[in-house]
């Protein structure tokens, strides 16, 4: 082959086309001979790795969304004329599986993931019983690795615009009329709502699966760090996903393993080669000690009779904060977070409620229970203040000595990303 | 046969990328494939179409080039657009590649985002480009050769 000839077709070395397997070969041979074009080769392989996009961009749900709902208001018009073009939701779904399946690994996790998110919104109804590793009334997304498995059960109704969801973890209960999520403590009777559902994806993931399935395609579609394996044994599609803590611990790892994201986990999902179904999925973190199962589902079940409004139903007798009517003061703008920190625990000795109040305005529905913690108590010790995870503001190392005599060493998680650019306590007591 | 609905849902992410590397921006790329599908459900028949993906990848690529083209003189297509750098990373990395791409001539490296970027096959850059598959080859390769000589250039200064 002469150089000239192989420069004017490196096009060929860059398709997979079959009917130019031939040439291709015919060329890998000549530059297996001819350093020059070898040289010319790599250099044309660096300049398409130069332009070869470096991360995944996948459809965004909201286009997702628009476009169902334009094939669905098209496919209405459809039905009226022919009965005989409807096609199944299970037809469909085996056609992006295998076509997925056929694609790049990435490319074709975040399909997978896309396909199940379909799924769960077409089925009517989802029952689900899962193990999770944290503690019973702790917030919806917390673990603890060292912790027992805790008995959660998931209840959700798919109608045509939103999920309506509950997940019981026994010491908490959240639920979500695919609008607001609202979430209480069933022995203390109090509880809070107003959380915005499209905001908190994090916080709902795992009590929502459609979100689950929709927040791992778009971690498809970014994969930093990350690493897919799916197998399809014809029957089963094992998609396994290796993803690295997300945040920023370069000043603490204190946030580190106390939810799924902020861990370096592993998380392995089984569909239904057919239909796409989810069929199990476990979670498992990496801690000093080894690699710990946090999360299993235990079962699944598709199309149970369940009732949305059931599903959505609050108690009457809970005693409700509104998050989205929150007053939040501005006692404590504009200033740093230790010296926050410092006014709402020395607030505690005397329990100023003007600005405990203001800097516990989400502790609402328990503040008798803080108070009765810690009324009284008297500030030793102030640390420097760190940022640690995903966390967005910042925690301040605090020792204290409570009213009943007790050393009790905390750190106050604050942040100030509200409204007012008040701090505001919102963990760590 | 496929309705186009169907076609449209199973290649959201191809069609969605396809103009997000043309138009630098999510929310453009989003509207452009919207429309396409708009246009799509609301009466073409794809009996009559040969290759359904290759027309589809023309229909988005044709809503790419009307918004380029409507864009107002004071904003600059995202070869040129390198200014303020976006939040989002696909946005990012579309800018990056846009001006990777921005010495070679259009129709170079056009044929380059659909080889490299929407992983089509030169018989279907053709198609969707309605040129011969040769050109579609050489356009690529003289492109390519192009932008060697250019990174080779930028590594040696």
């Amino acid at each position: 082959m002469k150089c000239e000839f192989f420069r004017e077709n490196i096009w060929a070395m860059f398709d997979d086309e079959a009917s130019d397997a031939a040439l291709r070969a015919e060329m890998e041979a000549h530059t297996a001979e001819c350093a020059e074009c070898a040289r010319f080769h790599r250099q044309t392989a660096a300049a398409v790795e130069a332009v070869t996009p470096r991360c995944e961009a996948t459809a965004p749900e909201s286009l997702t969304r628009r476009i169902e709902k334009t094939v669905r208001v098209s496919h209405k018009g459809a039905l009226l004329r022919s009965l005989g073009a409807v096609v199944s939701v299970a037809a469909v779904v085996a056609i992006v599986v295998n076509v997925a399946l056929s694609a790049s690994p990435v490319r074709a996790a975040g399909k997978c993931f896309g396909t199940a998110a379909e799924l769960f919104e077409n089925s009517k109804t989802i029952s689900m019983l899962l193990e999770l590793r944290t503690e019973p009334t702790e917030n919806m997304e917390y673990i603890d690795p060292s912790a027992d498995f805790v008995e959660c059960r998931l209840d959700a109704v798919c109608g045509a615009d939103a999920v309506v969801w509950r997940f019981d973890k026994g010491g908490r209960v959240a639920v979500s009329d695919g609008r607001i999520m609202t979430q209480w403590l069933p022995e203390q009777k109090r509880g809070w709502t107003g959380f915005l559902c499209d905001a908190s994806i994090d916080a709902v993931m795992l009590a929502n699966p459609r979100m689950l399935m929709v927040a791992e395609r778009e971690y498809a579609a970014t994969h930093k760090g990350v690493r897919y394996d799916m197998t399809n044994d014809g029957t089963t599609v094992r998609v396994t996903v290796d993803a690295p803590a997300q945040g920023d611990y370069s000043q603490s790892d204190y946030m580190l393993n106390t939810s799924i994201a902020e861990s370096d986990n592993r998380r392995v999902y089984c569909f239904d080669a057919q239909s796409g179904r989810l069929l199990s999925a476990v979670v498992s973190v990496r801690t000093a000690s080894g690699e710990v199962e946090v999360l299993r589902v235990k079962s699944i079940a598709y199309d149970e009779p369940l009732d949305a409004v059931e599903v959505a139903a609050v108690p009457g007798d809970i005693e409700l904060q509104n998050m989205l009517t929150l007053d939040y003061g501005s006692r404590l703008a504009g200033i740093t977070a230790r010296q926050a920190a410092e006014k709402i625990v020395r607030a505690f000795e005397k329990w100023d409620a003007a600005l405990l109040d203001e800097a516990l305005v989400y502790y609402g529905p328990v503040m008798a229970k803080v108070r009765e913690m810690y009324g009284g108590s008297v500030a030793v010790a102030f640390g420097e203040p760190f940022r640690s995870g995903e966390y967005p503001g910042e925690f301040v190392p605090v020792r204290l000595v409570l009213a009943g005599g007790g050393i009790c060493e905390m750190n106050l998680a604050l942040r100030n990303d509200n409204p007012a650019g008040t701090w505001i306590i919102d963990g760590g007591i | 046969m496929k309705t186009i609905g169907r076609l449209v849902v199973e290649s959201r992410d191809a069609v969605y990328r396809f103009a997000l590397f043309r138009l630098g921006s999510r929310d453009e790329a989003e509207d452009a494939v919207q429309d396409v599908c708009l246009k799509l459900v609301s009466g073409v028949d794809l009996a009559s179409v040969g290759n359904v993906r290759s027309y589809l990848m023309r229909c988005v690529s044709n809503a790419c080039v009307d918004r380029l083209r409507s864009r107002r003189s004071d904003t600059r297509p995202v070869e040129c657009a390198a200014a303020a750098e976006p939040a989002d990373p696909t946005e990012r990395e579309a800018g990056r590649v846009g001006r990777l791409l921005a010495g070679l001539p259009a129709e170079q490296a056009e044929v380059i985002r659909m080889r490299i970027h929407d992983e089509l096959h030169f018989t279907e850059i053709a198609e969707i480009l309605d040129i011969p598959v040769t050109t579609a080859k050489s356009r690529f390769a003289y492109g390519i050769s192009k932008l060697r000589r250019q990174l080779s250039a930028e590594s040696d200064c």
